[in-house]
């Protein structure tokens, strides 16, 4: 009781401004209290896996990234190409808008520099094209978080991180400790003298890291270990055991993909969740969901009778040119990750170091004597980041012991029978949560439970993380709290409460393609099975 | 999610809680440096990482200390953030409450912040002497064994600092300097 009284009162204080991270803190330390554990486990959660797990690793690249080059002189390249290669279509500038600012966020890491880096570009070039003032400001707003299921998208990868280990909560107790873990546990020389606690930690982690992890511990370890690689062993064991109950001749007919595709609605192991796998999934419905905003921006553009450029073959060449140096970068991320040729970590690295070099040594947009200073701005957004993060791990341990997912689903398991019914509640229930929170907290605490939940339902746990990013990029935009009203706001120097007009249709357009990506699970599996990325 | 610079109102305010915020903003500066140069050494490592596996010669210690020096970015970076009055909240109340009843409740969550940071750091500190004592090991260096209660050690420090500064602002909101850096 006092507990609970405690609880609220933390929430009281969260409403008044308190850290997030503080604010999950505490929840998950009179948890800890309440439920008579050692308050000691709080870094016993959490410390490791930001410690050796490489995601991690992937959000002061990324960010990095996206600060060099909202800094640099790179927003204006981008808009200029965009201008020549799609600015003759119906809908003008406004379709370049569109791209750009899907691009950039795509680029940023969904960061929240677009508004910034891009809105004032182009708010004034939309209104001298005619565009009416409420169209563009809405334009813009939302174009902030447009590219969030496109690569390198920071959400994306946070999501991949916490599924996963939310997954790895479920299927540890389903598989009460199977035959996996044990294999694992033995594998561990250097790691003998540590708590029990700590160790079964590990070995979870372990297994959601994966091969990378283990590569680099062992790197000269016996070639069957690596081949069985930890992460996936769960997945293997699975397919292995569906292939052998489905008879041989239906086994040809539909390909190892399929059969992992199934394994969840059979009840078996459900597919890994990846950041690669993520990378991959998030493509077309994004593309999907872009599509059907250039529409409308297509019709208001004819509507306004708004000037398009002619294109002009020697222009586009001329802006191709000068972007020669950032073009490469999402031929980098595509090429290598749905290539298969290195991860999101790699390639988080390699298009730091890239775009370092370019934006300083080579265009020269940046002073050395500036770096300082951006390092500072993106790491002050990463550290408060990486701090929820961890308060949320935390939270997240407490949440799985005390099996609050486990217990929410037997609520509501006699009333949601089909999994058709669980989404359109689930998508009802985040559309709120994205109005109160912003897109990490609502990953980290929601995330956690939701996950083991959708699983009961066969609910494939990449389309899950889709449909839960593709509810959280509306969330962004909405009011009363949405992060690009605020950004917005500052940026174009107007009322809040004018965006909240001004992003409606756009809003009611991103509604329809959720509905879309919920109800068409192909949407975002097919390129996952296509490509086979792990 | 709110991220605002620190709030530049000056107050009257006695010689000693100058003192202290001229401290602050010291301390501040020092953490910059250090994070700077951390965040740049992530940099260097990772992609030398990734250039020494593509040649099939990956280093171990290479990849598991840029990893722990992202534990270093996250405490350098939040206790900035803490100085910067930077951190992500949801902060619905500051909205609608103006004047004296907002310096109100930004003291009274400066001070909730302070005590929770250093109940962190009690915490913290009981884990990294608990690393001291199993002798733990980070990753190798060579022959050399790096201790897992170096590279954690970032986590009291952090708490520490956070607590510092969220003490400071319980005096009144600090005025951060900008455009400094080291």
């Amino acid at each position: 009781m006092t507990v609970l009284l405690a609880q609220g009162f933390v929430i009281l204080l969260a409403l008044m401004g308190l850290p997030l991270f503080l604010v999950l803190a505490a929840l998950a330390l009179l948890g800890y209290l309440d439920s008579g554990q050692s308050v000691a486990l709080f870094f016993a959660s959490n410390i490791r896996p930001v410690a050796t797990n490489p995601i991690f690793l992937a959000i002061p690249l990324f960010t990095l990234a996206g600060y060099l080059m909202a800094e640099s002189g790179a927003p204006n390249r981008i808009v200029r190409l965009s201008r020549a290669a799609v600015g003759w279509m119906p809908g003008g500038l406004a379709i370049v808008a569109l791209v750009a600012c899907a691009g950039f966020t795509a680029f940023t890491g969904a960061s929240g520099v677009t508004i910034v880096a891009l809105g004032g570009l182009l708010m004034p070039a939309l209104l001298k094209d005619g565009y009416p003032d409420r169209f563009a400001l809405g334009l813009l707003t939302t174009g902030g978080s447009r590219g969030l299921l496109f690569p390198p998208s920071l959400p994306l990868i946070v999501y991949a991180m916490i599924a996963g280990l939310a997954m790895e909560g479920a299927s540890q107790m389903r598989l009460d400790a199977g035959p996996a873990s044990a294999e694992v546990a033995s594998e561990t020389p250097a790691r003998s003298a540590r708590s029990d606690v700590e160790k079964a930690l590990d070995d979870e982690l372990d297994r959601i890291m994966g091969e990378r992890e283990q590569e680099v511990r062992e790197p000269q370890g016996e070639p069957k270990k690596s081949d069985e690689a930890a992460g996936e062993e769960i997945d293997v064991e699975a397919e292995v055991a569906a292939m052998r109950a489905a008879p041989p001749a239906q086994d040809s007919a539909t390909g190892t993909p399929e059969v992992v595709a199934e394994a969840p609605a059979s009840g078996q192991a459900p597919a890994q969740v990846s950041v690669d796998r993520l990378f991959v999934a998030g493509a077309l419905p994004g593309a999907f969901a872009l599509t059907l905003v250039g529409l409308y921006t297509m019709f208001i553009g004819v509507r306004q009778r708004v000037p398009r450029s002619r294109f002009d073959g020697r222009e586009l060449a001329r802006a191709i040119r000068s972007t020669a140096w950032e073009l490469p970068i999402p031929l980098i991320i595509v090429v290598g990750i749905y290539g298969g040729f290195f991860t999101a970590i790699d390639a988080a690295a390699i298009v730091a170091a890239y775009v370092f070099v370019v934006e300083v040594l080579i265009y020269r947009d940046i002073a050395f004597r500036a770096l300082g200073r951006i390092f500072r701005e993106s790491m002050v957004l990463v550290g408060g980041i990486l701090l929820i993060l961890m308060s949320a791990l935390a939270l997240t341990n407490y949440f799985i012991d005390r099996e609050v997912p486990q217990k929410l689903f037997a609520l509501i398991r006699d009333s949601i029978t089909s999994p058709f019914t669980f989404l359109l509640i689930l998508n009802g229930f985040l559309l709120v949560v994205g109005c109160l929170m912003d897109i990490f907290s609502a990953i980290l605490v929601v995330v956690p439970i939701i996950t083991p939940i959708a699983l009961h339902y066969g609910i494939d746990p990449i389309h899950l993380g889709i449909v839960f990013l593709t509810n959280l990029e509306i969330g962004f935009s909405t009011p009363p709290v949405g992060v690009n009203l605020f950004v917005g706001a500052l940026a174009f120097r107007r009322p809040v409460v004018e965006l909240y007009r001004a992003t409606l249709p756009f809003l009611a357009i991103s509604l329809i393609a959720l509905i879309a990506i919920t109800y068409w699970p192909d949407l975002s599996l097919f390129l996952v099975r296509w490509t086979g990325v792990r | 999610m709110q991220v605002t610079g620190a709030s530049d109102r000056l107050e009257a305010g006695g010689p000693m809680k100058e003192v202290l915020q001229r401290a602050d903003r010291a301390v501040a500066t020092a953490e910059t440096a250090v994070l700077v140069f951390v965040v740049a050494t992530i940099l260097v490592l990772a992609f030398a990482q990734v250039v020494l596996k593509m040649l099939g010669a990956g280093v171990q210690w290479v990849e598991m200390l840029s990893r722990y020096l992202v534990l270093w970015v996250g405490f350098l970076g939040g206790a900035v953030a803490s100085h910067q009055g930077r951190h992500i909240t949801i902060d619905v109340v500051s909205r609608f409450v103006k004047g004296p009843a907002a310096r109100a409740v930004s003291a009274v969550v400066s001070g909730v912040s302070f005590a929770l940071c250093a109940v962190l750091l009690v915490i913290s500190c009981s884990f990294v002497s608990q690393k001291v004592s199993d002798g733990s090991v980070a990753f190798a260096v060579g022959a050399t064994d790096i201790p897992e209660w170096g590279m954690v050690l970032v986590v009291p420090v952090g708490f520490g600092l956070m607590a510092w500064h969220f003490a400071v602002q319980t005096l009144g909101p600090v005025q951060a300097e900008q455009g400094g850096g080291a």
